[in-house]
C-alpha cells in the first residue's frame, strides 16, 4: 500500500480546528440556515480553489463573499462586471508619471488576496480571460512584464442565471479554472424570521466589523495540511473511474479534465480536513462530487442533477481491500 | 460503466422474442418432410426455453455481481468484464460450432451426416440464441438481431406452409417494434431529459410496415429473391461433397427420385398425373378399363424435355420404389450433366408405415389332414363395400363394430415387389382407399375378413391406406363363449379324416385346466405353448410324419412357426374352439427404419399364425409363435395418466418416511436458506480471525452488509456504506450505536493510510469488541424488521 509521507496534521493540532471553526462560524453568522453551503465555501477556500456562486439576486451571493473576506482579512478588491470593462480594469496598468518621467505600474485588483467579481457574466469575453491566467497560475503578465499575485489569491466570482440580456456566458476553459459552482438557494421559513428579527434596530449592515480570525499567513498553512490529508490508493482509483464515468455517459458532452480531476481530489481531502479527519473517503469525494462537476461538465442544465446522481450510482463504492491493493501494486510496477 | 450501460428490458425481450421466432422458423425449415409443424415449433419452444432460462440466469449473475451484493472493487467488476468478453464470444462460437462438431463426428462414427444446409441453420440458430441470451448488452442486442433477421429469411424461403407465412408476419410485426423502439430509446437518451414521454404510435406502424413489406417480400414474393437468400446458405449438393439425402442444392442426393433429373421415372403415386412405365402399375390397370386420364395443362410446362433428354428416352425410365420418398412435382432445370438413371429396386416386398407388430393376412387355411392345410375356399359373400361420399375414394366396409375393440390404428401399406392378388392389409379392415380408385366391384374378399382385387395382383408401387379396429384382449376375457357351441360346426369337422388324438387333447385339457371356458382359455394355451416348444426355422419335420401335432408336441418340441400355429389351431379345436390358420406377412418392429419412418416387410417376414372364431362370426388373430408379437391396442391418454399416477402413488407409499423426510429437509432448507447461509457466512467469519484489525472490521462489515442484502435491502454500488446504513440506525444512536462505529472502523481500514490512528468516533472500547457487538446486534432479522417498517423505496430517495 503506497503511504504518503507522514507530516504533522493540522487536525491534531488544537489551533487549525480553531481557526476553521471561527471563520465558519463568521460565515454562518453572515448566511443563516447554510450551513452545508458555508461547508462548501470553506473546502474551497482551503482547497486552494476559486469559487463560482450562481444564484437569484438577493439570495446573499455578495453579503457572503463578504463575510468570507472578512474572516480571512488580508486585501480586498471587488471588480463590479459591465460589459465595459476593459481587461486593464482587472489586471491593472502602465501610466506615464510626468513627473518622474516613467512609466508606472498601477496595481489592478487581482493583486488583492480577494477578489470578487460580482457578476461576472455581465463582462465580455476579453474582460473575463484577463482573469484567466491570474485564477489559474497566480500571476499576471503584462507588457511581458510578470507580476506574482497573491499566495492565497481567492476569486469569488457571482453570476445570475436568470438574466440573459447583455450577459456573456463563461467559456468552458474559464469555467474550468473554477473549483466549484454553488447555489445558496431561499433559506428555510425560521432562518428567514430570524433573519428579519435581526434586522430590526440595525442601521446599516455593512457595518458589523469583525476581527479577522486568520493571522497572515495562516490560510497558507491550513492549504498545506489540506494538501497533506492522505488518499488511499482505492480512493484514487474511485476518483479516476468517476472521471472515466463522466466521459462516457452519454449525455455528457464534456467530460471532467484531469484539472479537475486534480480539483476534485483536493476538495476531497478539504472535506475531510474540514471533518477533522486526516483520510479521505469515498464519502468527502461524493460530498463535494455535485459542485464540482456542475462547474465543468457539458450538460443540459435541467439534466445536470440527474447526469450527476447517475455518474454517481454507476460507480461501485470501493469496499475490497484486496483488490484495491493489487490494482495499485500492478499499476506502481 | 455508462458504456456497458444496460439495454432497455423491452428491447430485450423484443430481441429474445425475434430470435425465438426465428428459431422457430428454422426448426420448420430443419424438419423432415412429413414431420408434423407441432412438433417443430415443439423443438423450438424447447430451444427458446433455454434460451429464456439462460438470459435470466446471465441476468442474476450480473445482478449479483452488479448493483445489488457489491462487495467487490470497481477494479476488479471492470477486469472481470474485460476477461468475461473473450470468454463470452469463446462460448457463443462453442454453440455455434456445435452443430457442425456434432455432424462431423457422426460422419466419423456412422458415416452419414445430416444434409449440410440443415446444420448450417441449426448453427445459425443457436448463434441467434446465444447472441439474444447476451442481449442485455446493446451490441448484443443489435447483432442478435440482424442475425435472426438472416436466419429467418434464410429458413423461411427453404420451409413452406402456412405456419411460416405466419411466423414471418410475426416476425415482420415484432420486428418493427424492435426497430422503433431501440430508435426510440436513442432518441430519449439524447433529447428527453426527463418526462414527456409519448408512446411514437405512427412510427412504429411506419416501421412494422415497412420491415413487414421487406420480410413478405423476400419470403413470398418472386422466387428469385428467395432462391438469392437461399443461394447464401450452403447446400449438401455441393460440388465437392455429396449426401444422398440431399434435399436441394446443385443435384438432387441419391436416395432422392430420380425423377428430379429424369421426369419420366415414377415413384410411389398417388394421383395418376404420371407418366407411363413400362412396369404395369394399378394406374395402367384403370387406364386399360377407363380409358386415359385427361391431364392438367400445367404438366406440359412441368415436364419439359431438352433435345438431350428426347435422345436418351429410349432407356427404360428410372423407378423409385422406395418407401419413405415422395414424388415431388416441383422440378429444378435440366442438368447438363447427366447421369444415366438406374433403378432402385424396392428392397423389400412392401413397406408399412404406422403401429407394428402388424400381421398381414393373406391366405387362410382351415382343412388340415395331419400333415398338411387346405386353403379356405373363396368367400361368396357380398363384400359389403361402401364409397364414402365425401372427395377422396375411400371404401367403408360394412362391419358391424364389436365390443371387444379397442380402437382403431391407421396404416399405410405400400406395396414394393409384391405381386399378389389379395390385398395384404391389416384384420378388422374398416376403411382403406387406394389411390383415386373408386370402383367397388375391384374389390372382394378372399376369406372370411380378407379383401383381395378381383382379377388381378396388386400392382407395385401401388400404396393402400388403411384404418383397422384392434381387439382388446382385456375386453375379448370377457365375452361369453357357449359350451360346445361349435361341435357341429362344419369348421370342426372338416379334418379330412384327421383326429385329434387323445395325447393332443389331454395336453389341451391340462393347458387350459381350472380356467373358464372362454378367451381366457385360450390365452392360456397359447402362452403355455409358445413356452412350451423352441422355434427354429432351421428344423423341418420327418418326411414319413403322418401326425405333425403330435410329433412336434410331444417329441420334438421344436419347429418352425407354421408348426406352433398348426399345434394351436389343433390344440383349441380340441377344445371346441373353431380356428384357423392364415399366412401372411409379419411386419417386425426391429425392421423399422427411423429415417425413411417405414418398416419394411421382406421375404422373410412371411409368417404363419392362428385365427380363432369368436361367437359374432369375427376372426381374432393368436399369435403361438414365440418371437413374435400382437399388435397391442395403445391406451388411450387418460389411461396411460391414471397408470403413471397409481405407480407414483404407489412408490410414494413405499417410500413415504423417506419422502417426508426429503420433502421436510428441502422445504426447511428453502425456509431457512438466509439463515443457514447467514449462519455459514458468521462461523467462516468468526473462524477467520485476521490479525490485522482493519481487515477483521472490513470482514464485518462485508457480513453485515451481505446480511442486508439477504433481507432484501441491498446497498446499491454507488452508495457507501455509511450513507445506506445510517438511515437504518435510529437517528438518536447514530453516533453511539455499533454498526455506525464498525462503519467507521471499516473506512479507517479502507481508507487510512497505514499508521493512522483510530477515528475518534469508534471510542475507547477494543476494536474487535465492536465488530462483534456490530454483527451480534445487526442481523438478518433486523433489517428484515427495518424493511418492513419502512419501504424500501424512501431508502432509495
Amino acid at each position: 500500500m503506497m503511504t504518503i509521507p507522514q507530516r504533522k496534521l493540522p487536525s491534531q493540532n488544537g489551533s487549525a480546528t480553531q481557526v476553521v471553526d471561527a471563520i465558519r462560524s463568521t460565515l454562518n453568522a453572515a448566511l443563516r440556515g447554510k450551513r452545508e453551503v458555508v461547508e462548501h465555501v470553506l473546502a474551497c477556500l482551503l482547497a486552494r480553489g476559486h469559487l463560482l456562486i450562481e444564484d437569484l439576486p438577493g439570495l446573499g451571493k455578495t453579503t457572503l463573499a463578504k463575510a468570507l473576506v472578512h474572516a480571512l482579512g488580508g486585501k480586498f478588491a471587488r471588480v463590479q462586471c459591465t460589459p465595459d470593462l476593459l481587461p486593464g480594469d482587472i489586471t491593472g496598468f502602465r501610466v506615464y508619471d510626468q513627473k518622474t518621467r516613467e512609466f508606472e505600474f498601477l496595481h489592478g485588483p487581482v493583486f488583492a488576496d480577494v477578489l470578487l467579481a460580482d457578476e461576472i457574466n455581465r463582462a465580455t469575453p476579453r474582460t473575463q480571460s484577463a482573469l484567466l491566467e491570474a485564477m489559474a497560475e497566480r500571476q499576471v503578465t503584462i507588457d511581458s512584464v510578470r507580476h506574482v499575485l497573491s499566495e492565497t489569491f481567492f476569486v469569488i466570482a457571482t453570476q445570475n442565471p436568470v438574466e440573459q440580456h447583455g450577459t456573456y456566458p463563461l467559456p468552458e476553459a474559464q469555467l474550468d479554472r473554477f473549483a466549484m459552482k454553488l447555489r445558496i438557494g431561499y433559506p428555510s421559513r425560521d432562518d428567514e424570521r430570524a433573519m428579519l428579527d435581526a434586522a430590526i434596530g440595525a442601521a446599516l449592515e455593512d457595518q458589523v466589523e469583525i476581527a479577522p480570525p486568520l493571522a497572515p499567513g495562516q490560510l497558507r498553512a491550513l492549504q498545506e495540511a489540506v494538501a497533506a490529508v492522505a488518499v488511499e490508493p482505492l480512493v484514487r482509483d474511485y476518483l479516476v473511474d468517476l472521471g472515466a464515468a463522466s466521459r462516457t455517459h452519454r449525455q455528457v458532452t464534456l467530460g471532467l479534465s484531469p484539472r479537475g480531476l486534480l480539483t476534485w481530489q483536493r476538495l476531497a481531502q478539504a472535506r475531510a480536513f474540514l471533518l477533522g479527519r486526516d483520510y479521505t473517503t469515498p464519502d468527502d469525494v461524493q460530498d463535494v462530487a455535485r459542485s464540482v462537476l456542475e462547474v465543468r461538465l457539458g450538460i443540459e442544465p435541467e439534466a445536470t442533477s440527474r447526469v450527476i446522481s447517475e455518474i454517481l450510482d454507476s460507480v461501485p463504492i470501493p469496499v475490497n481491500p484486496i483488490r484495491g491493493t493489487e490494482k495499485s501494486h500492478q499499476k506502481h510496477k | 460503466m455508462i458504456g456497458d450501460a444496460e439495454e432497455n428490458r423491452w428491447v430485450q425481450a423484443i430481441t429474445l422474442g425475434l430470435a425465438m421466432l426465428a428459431t422457430a422458423s428454422a426448426e420448420l425449415a430443419i424438419a423432415e418432410p412429413g414431420r408434423p409443424p407441432g412438433l417443430s415449433l415443439a423443438w423450438a419452444a424447447l430451444w427458446s426455453a433455454i434460451a429464456v432460462v439462460s438470459y435470466e440466469g446471465m441476468r442474476q449473475l450480473a445482478f449479483a455481481r452488479g448493483p445489488v451484493a457489491d462487495t467487490q472493487f470497481t477494479a476488479r467488476r471492470h477486469r472481470t468484464r474485460a476477461s468475461a468478453r473473450p470468454l463470452v464470444t469463446i462460448s457463443i462460437l462453442v454453440v455455434f460450432a456445435l452443430p457442425l462438431a456434432i455432424e462431423a463426428a457422426r460422419l466419423a462414427i456412422w458415416g452419414r451426416a445430416e444434409a449440410m444446409e440443415i446444420v448450417l441453420l441449426s448453427a445459425l440458430r443457436n448463434l441467434v440464441l446465444g447472441l439474444a441470451v447476451l442481449a442485455s448488452r446493446p451490441a448484443f442486442t443489435r447483432l442478435a438481431a440482424f442475425a435472426s433477421l438472416f436466419l429467418i429469411l434464410v429458413s423461411t424461403s427453404l420451409a413452406d406452409g402456412p405456419i411460416a407465412i405466419v411466423i414471418v408476419s410475426v416476425y415482420a410485426a415484432v420486428g418493427g417494434l424492435w426497430l422503433v423502439l431501440t430508435y426510440w430509446r436513442g432518441l430519449q437518451i439524447v433529447i428527453v431529459a426527463d418526462g414527456q414521454r409519448r408512446f411514437p404510435l405512427a412510427s412504429l406502424l411506419l416501421a412494422t410496415g415497412l420491415v413487414g413489406l421487406v420480410v413478405l417480400i423476400a419470403a413470398m414474393g418472386p422466387a428469385r429473391v428467395a432462391t438469392a437468400l437461399v443461394g447464401l446458405v450452403p447446400s449438401s449438393g455441393g460440388t465437392s461433397w455429396d449426401n444422398p439425402d440431399a434435399r436441394g442444392g446443385v443435384n438432387d442426393g441419391e436416395n432422392e427420385a430420380k425423377g428430379s433429373e429424369k421426369p419420366q421415372s415414377i415413384g410411389f403415386a398417388d394421383t395418376d398425373v404420371y407418366l407411363d412405365s413400362d412396369r404395369p402399375s394399378l394406374y395402367d390397370a384403370f387406364n386399360d378399363t377407363y380409358g386415359e386420364p385427361i391431364r392438367p395443362k400445367q404438366q406440359n410446362r412441368m415436364v419439359s424435355i431438352g433435345n438431350q433428354n428426347v435422345a436418351e428416352q429410349r432407356e427404360r425410365p428410372a423407378e423409385n420404389l422406395r418407401a419413405g420418398q415422395e414424388f415431388s412435382t416441383v422440378r429444378r432445370g435440366k442438368d447438363t450433366a447427366n447421369r444415366r438413371p438406374s433403378d432402385r429396386e424396392a428392397k423389400a416386398l412392401l413397406y408399412v408405415k404406422g403401429q407394428t407388430p402388424l400381421h398381414l393376412g393373406l391366405v387362410a387355411y382351415n382343412r388340415f389332414d395331419g400333415r398338411g392345410w387346405q386353403e379356405e375356399p373363396l368367400c361368396a359373400a357380398d363384400c359389403p363395400l361402401v364409397l364414402q361420399p365425401d372427395g377422396a375414394p375411400w371404401f367403408r366396409i360394412n362391419v358391424p363394430s364389436h365390443s371387444h375393440y379397442a380402437g382403431t390404428v391407421a396404416h399405410q401399406i405400400k406395396i414394393g415387389t409384391l405381386d399378389s392378388s389379395p390385398l395384404p392389409v391389416p384384420a378388422h379392415l374398416s376403411r382403406f382407399r387406394i389411390g383415386q380408385v373408386n370402383r367397388r366391384d375391384f374389390f372382394g374378399w378372399s376369406h372370411e375378413g380378407m379383401m383381395r382385387m378381383i382379377g388381378r395382383t396388386v400392382p407395385s408401387s401401388t400404396v393402400i391406406e388403411s384404418e383397422a379396429r384392434v381387439a382388446d384382449p382385456a375386453r375379448l376375457r370377457k365375452l361369453w363363449f357357449s359350451p360346445n357351441a361349435h361341435a357341429s360346426s362344419r369348421l370342426l369337422t372338416v379334418s379330412d379324416g384327421h383326429r385329434i388324438t387323445p395325447e393332443i387333447a389331454a395336453l389341451a385339457r391340462s393347458w387350459s385346466d381350472g380356467i373358464p371356458r372362454g378367451w381366457a382359455q385360450v390365452e392360456a394355451v397359447v402362452s403355455t405353448l409358445r413356452h412350451h416348444a423352441t422355434h427354429d426355422r432351421g428344423t423341418t419335420l420327418p418326411a414319413d410324419c403322418q401326425d405333425v401335432v403330435a410329433h412336434f408336441l410331444l417329441q420334438s418340441r421344436r419347429g418352425p412357426d407354421y408348426t406352433f400355429a398348426t399345434a394351436a389351431a389343433v390344440l383349441l379345436r380340441s377344445l371346441d374352439y373353431p380356428t384357423r390358420l392364415v399366412s401372411g406377412f409379419y411386419a417386425a418392429p426391429e425392421r423399422y427404419d427411423p429415417r425413411t419412418q417405414h418398416t419394411a416387410v421382406i421375404e422373410d417376414d412371411v409368417h404363419f399364425w392362428a385365427e380363432v372364431r369368436l361367437p359374432d362370426g369375427t376372426w381374432i388373430t393368436i399369435e403361438p409363435t414365440p418371437g413374435y408379437e400382437l399388435m397391442t391396442p395403445s391406451p388411450p391418454w387418460y389411461e396411460i395418466i391414471l397408470t403413471t399416477i397409481a405407480s407414483a402413488t404407489y412408490w410414494a407409499r413405499s417410500n413415504a418416511v423417506l419422502l417426508c423426510v426429503v420433502f421436510a429437509s428441502l422445504a426447511a432448507l428453502i425456509c431457512f436458506r438466509r439463515n443457514i447461509e447467514d449462519s455459514l457466512a458468521t462461523i467462516a467469519w468468526r473462524l477467520s480471525t485476521p490479525v490485522d484489525t482493519r481487515l477483521y472490521a472490513i470482514a464485518a462489515l462485508s457480513l453485515v452488509e451481505r446480511r442486508s442484502s439477504w433481507a432484501n435491502l441491498p446497498r446499491p454500488m454507488g452508495r457507501s456504506p455509511r450513507r445506506w446504513y445510517e438511515k437504518m440506525i435510529p437517528p438518536t444512536n447514530v453516533e453511539i450505536d455499533d454498526l455506525g462505529r464498525l462503519i467507521h472502523l471499516a473506512e479507517w481500514g479502507l481508507y487510512a493510510p497505514l499508521g493512522a490512528a483510530l477515528p475518534k468516533q469508534v471510542g475507547d472500547d477494543d476494536p474487535r469488541d465492536t465488530c462483534r457487538r456490530a454483527v451480534d446486534a445487526w442481523t438478518v432479522r433486523r433489517f428484515k424488521k427495518f424493511d418492513r417498517l419502512s419501504t424500501s423505496k424512501e431508502l432509495v430517495i
